[in-house]
């Protein structure tokens, strides 16, 4: 049976027993090049749901609001069922509302790897033993892993997730195709001018649509701190100090929730490298906590827990 | 002088009338002697008012063109806005972009018998209009005044009950939600005090404006007196920045209340989307 | 006027020599994304299908200030900002995003006063536009409008035959620009390439719609709004993206006994866009967000200005992190009503 196939026999027994209200997952896209978000409420929809290299999205960004009328089961990838686990950690969800469905895939496809194709033309896209087929009017194109899959896939492990309900897929631990933090490395070559200036620059495209924040299952506060608009934190304005000040606390509040899945920088309009940010947050909060985000229900969530001996470093 | 039509005129507040625990009026005069001179409104338009260091917010032009070299408004205290002017001085200056939006169509009131339905501080757009009628008093028939707020202390512009009341042909309508010692008019909400005076609707115009709650059973109450939506007439609030129909958030549908509004009869209201 | 052509290796030579005149900004790559930049700030990209922003920011920026201010005790003193002053080109622009500027002229004038910050801008650029050779799959410009075949808003416009462009003048702003001397008459065999180019362009677009009919039977109960509320991050990007989008916020920057007024981008897609002070929000969740959004475009443009509020430039589409496409929101929406059963003809 394909992981399509058991995923969707596992959310009708999910629906049909009652014991969720609905599924979180995804569905066809307007288009073979994309899938989307769909929520399924009864045992009969369950045959819309899909996966393949499209399902980028982290569904999990939906839960804190979706539990709020039921129990729900949702699709995550592995970087993903750690947004579950930082969310029941924080007490946005509780454990007992949310059935985890944890898929591990060969890889989500990154959007540029179709730059040379006529997007019209794409009528399927699917996992093969090496990569991704992409089928067009012409027959498939294979492209291989390394230039199919986005940058978080290559480096995954697929290392057991602390929380499932139901597995589907291979979770054999698998040999990273790269190195995580391979770009953290190169960026720690600047200087601290340099890594000013990068930033400066990346920060000035900013035009503060906030799909970052919103695409982010960490950035659930009811309120962001540049929305307040008695008191006012942040300047909705886009001048350099705005834009910085925006990002930069945006970050900071995403320290141990941050779990690389990249949806901020994919989501970003403007190619604004988020996920480095992020990743340079998880490897600092490795180092001075001891913890990554999302790898076990015990470790105390690192924004959530004060203790007066915290380390506070100013990073770079 | 400026076409740059966010940049405001400035003002001075020269009075300031504390109406209510949390509510005061301004009297502005623009600092611009030609401005002053040749700026003119009509009952029903609104203004931007700038605390400067704080921002802008909307409120009714509360005074009459009638009474000219002055404007006023009322201000409840709710935002940042609202704290700021209520924590000014008179003599401070602020900026003040006005006039904006429609206004009540008072020519086609002449010559009828006006309902004025207020409750709080609803009442401020609707005393614009009433001061003015009553200063071109010969226009129109009986001027009747319906007035509610939740406990006395919450009935804006006591200062001009007497006045209202010793117009000719005037009745001024006094009510609040709950008994209180000393208070000898009416008790109950606006919509049953409607009620109970039955207003008769022939060759008659209602105005309301109030909290939405009052405003739409006064609405449905009206209708059940025979108050056609032709003879409704209601002024909308949204949450507004430009005030001149760019900045796109007080659409209701197709119209923009700050310039198809805030005035709007109640046949129009129920030509549009119900969200308001 | 007669057709010209300009010789592919010519075009940058020509906007030299009109870079000394004036402004000169064009599709350029910056950091792996395409905006309309002045020259210099990157590499000139003319083979795409969209520029990841559309030309609003060069009308009205995305932080504008509208004056300063200082005050000591109870005075108050105003210094307006000056009124952009100097010519610009803006070479390269997309026919959706062209017409986009007719649209946003309406907005901006129908109601007096004028925006004359916008108009100051607008009245000193000069648009030569570019056509598309290879539309997007999220584009529909055909289908809200003819903007390939009946450009829009242009002074002229440009169109990829190979190894020159053909070249249209559709004002006299336009006409002297061609007249420049890198610009020789077209060939009978250049209109024939041009016939081929737009005809293959057309092909992978869609057919004219009937939205203006369409729109007057909207269903505003949909249930299309709570399904696309279940997704929609709430985000701005389908506005941002947007080129007829104009919504803007007026805000204050205050840095102690003085400060600017400013305007910013905003969009109804936020949740506090409508909310007033003591709490009512109009448009309280993103089932009414998403609705006004679509509606705006597709049904209140038409009633209020006369023409559709979307140019099909699928930015919105394509930019979308959770793939709301508005394309087929918009075709669901006119999809004719299922034949009820059993209801007499009343």
């Amino acid at each position: 049976m394909s992981m399509e196939q058991e995923l969707r026999e596992k959310a009708k027994e999910l629906l049909s027993s009652g014991k969720v209200k609905v599924v979180i997952g995804y569905g066809e896209g307007s288009i073979p090049i994309k899938s989307t978000p769909i929520f399924v409420k009864t045992p009969e929809q369950a045959d819309c749901l899909v996966l393949n290299p499209t399902c980028t999205n982290n569904l999990t960004v939906y839960l804190p609001q979706a539990v709020k009328s039921g129990p729900v089961a949702v699709v995550a990838k592995p970087c993903e069922v750690k947004n579950i686990v930082e969310l029941v950690k924080e007490n946005q969800i509780k454990r007992e509302d949310v059935t985890v469905i944890a898929v591990s895939t060969p890889g989500i496809l990154n959007d540029a790897a179709l730059a040379e194709f006529d997007l019209l033309d794409v009528k399927k896209i699917s996992w093969k033993a090496d990569g991704v087929a992409v089928t067009t009017s012409q027959g498939d194109t294979v492209i291989p892993r390394d230039a199919a899959f986005q940058k978080k896939c290559l480096s995954c492990t697929a290392a057991q997730p602390a929380i499932a309900d139901i597995k589907i897929g291979d979770w054999a631990e698998r040999a990273p195709l790269q190195d995580k933090f391979a770009d953290v490395e190169e960026y720690e070559k600047l200087s601290a001018e340099e890594k000013r200036a990068f930033w400066a620059g990346q920060f000035s495209k900013c035009i503060r649509c906030y799909a970052c924040r919103q695409a982010c299952p960490g950035c659930y506060c009811n309120e962001c701190f540049v929305d307040k608009n008695g008191q006012i934190w942040a300047s909705k304005d886009t001048g350099a100090e705005s834009n910085w000040f925006f990002h930069m606390t945006r970050m900071m509040h995403t320290a141990g929730r941050c779990t690389g899945c990249g949806e901020c920088e994919r989501a970003c309009p403007m190619g604004i490298p988020l996920s480095l940010m992020g990743k340079k947050m998880s490897l600092l909060v490795k180092e001075l906590f001891g913890t990554q985000p999302g790898e076990s229900m015990e470790d105390a969530p690192v924004f959530g827990c004060y203790q007066t001996n915290d380390p506070d470093p100013c990073p770079e | 002088m400026s076409n740059n039509p966010y940049v405001p005129q400035l003002a001075v507040i020269e009075k300031i009338t504390e109406e209510t625990w949390d509510t005061k009026t301004f009297r502005a005069v623009f600092v611009d002697e030609e401005f002053r001179n040749n700026f003119t409104y009509k009952p029903g338009q609104f203004q931007e008012v700038s605390v400067f260091g704080t921002g802008e917010a909307t409120f009714c032009l509360t005074s009459t063109a009638t009474r000219p070299g002055y404007i006023e408004f009322s201000v409840k205290r709710f935002g940042c806005v609202t704290k700021a002017l209520h924590g000014l001085s008179e003599g401070a200056t602020v900026g003040v972009r006005a006039p904006l939006g429609n206004c009540f169509p008072y020519e086609s009131f002449k010559g009828k018998d006006l309902w004025f339905i207020g409750g709080g501080i609803g009442m401020a757009p609707l005393r614009s209009l009433l001061n003015f009628c009553l200063d071109n008093r010969d226009d129109y028939g009986t001027v009747n005044i319906i007035y509610g707020a939740r406990s006395a202390g919450d009935l804006c512009f006591k200062s001009e009950f007497d006045e209202w009341k010793n117009s000719p042909n005037t009745n001024l309508y006094l009510t609040i939600d709950r008994e209180e010692e000393g208070w000898t008019e009416n008790v109950g909400f606006v919509p049953s005090y409607l009620m109970d005076l039955k207003p008769n609707p022939e060759g008659a115009i209602a105005i309301t404006c109030g909290p939405p709650i009052m405003i739409k059973f006064v609405l449905k109450n009206l209708n059940e007196l025979g108050f056609t939506d032709e003879q409704i007439y209601t002024t909308l609030e949204m949450r507004m920045k430009c005030g001149i129909g760019k900045c796109g958030r007080c659409n209701i549908g197709q119209y923009y209340v700050c310039t198809d509004g805030p005035v709007f009869s109640n046949a129009q209201l129920k030509g549009l989307p119900l969200e308001y | 006027m007669e057709a010209k052509v300009i010789a592919k290796q010519d075009i940058s030579a020509w906007l030299s020599s009109l870079a000394e005149k004036m402004e000169v900004l064009a599709p350029v790559e910056d950091g792996g994304v395409i905006r309309y930049r002045p020259l210099g700030e990157g590499e000139m990209n003319l083979n795409f299908s969209g520029p990841a922003k559309s030309l609003r920011d060069h009308f009205t920026p995305e932080t504008e200030t509208l004056f300063r201010y200082k005050y000591e005790g109870l005075k108050a003193e105003l210094e307006e900002s000056p009124a952009e002053e100097h010519d610009r080109l803006i070479f390269g622009v997309r026919a959706c995003d062209a017409a986009a500027l007719k649209y946003v002229d309406a907005v901006y004038s129908m109601v007096e006063p004028r925006d004359e910050p916008y108009f100051a801008r607008r009245e000193r650029t000069t648009i030569v536009g570019l056509f598309c050779n290879n539309p997007a799959w999220s584009c529909f410009c055909t289908e809200v409008g003819n903007f390939l075949t009946n450009p829009q808003e242009m002074d002229a416009g440009l169109t990829d035959i190979g190894d020159k462009y053909y070249a249209e003048a559709y004002t006299a702003k336009g006409e002297e620009l061609l007249s420049a001397a890198q610009f020789e008459p077209a060939g009978a065999e250049d209109a024939a390439a041009v016939e081929k180019v737009k005809q293959k362009a057309l092909s992978r677009l869609p057919a004219k719609g009937a939205h203006e009919e369409a729109c007057l039977s909207y269903n505003w109960d949909s249930p299309i709004f709570p399904e696309l509320a279940e997704k929609c991050l709430g985000c701005g990007v389908c506005a941002y993206s947007c080129p007829t989008c104009h919504c803007f916020d007026i805000q204050e920057c205050a840095q102690g006994k003085k400060g600017s007024r400013f305007r910013c981008w905003d969009t109804c897609q936020f949740e506090k866009f409508t909310l007033m002070g003591h709490g009512h929000n109009p448009r309280p969740s993103k089932k009414e967000r998403t609705r006004q959004r679509v509606f705006h475009k597709f049904k209140y443009s038409i009633e209020r200005y006369k023409m559709l509020g979307c140019v099909g430039c699928g930015r919105c589409i394509s930019a979308c992190p959770v793939n709301i496409d508005i394309h087929a929101v918009v075709a669901e929406l006119e999809k004719p009503a299922p034949a009820s059963e059993g209801v007499n003809n009343e």
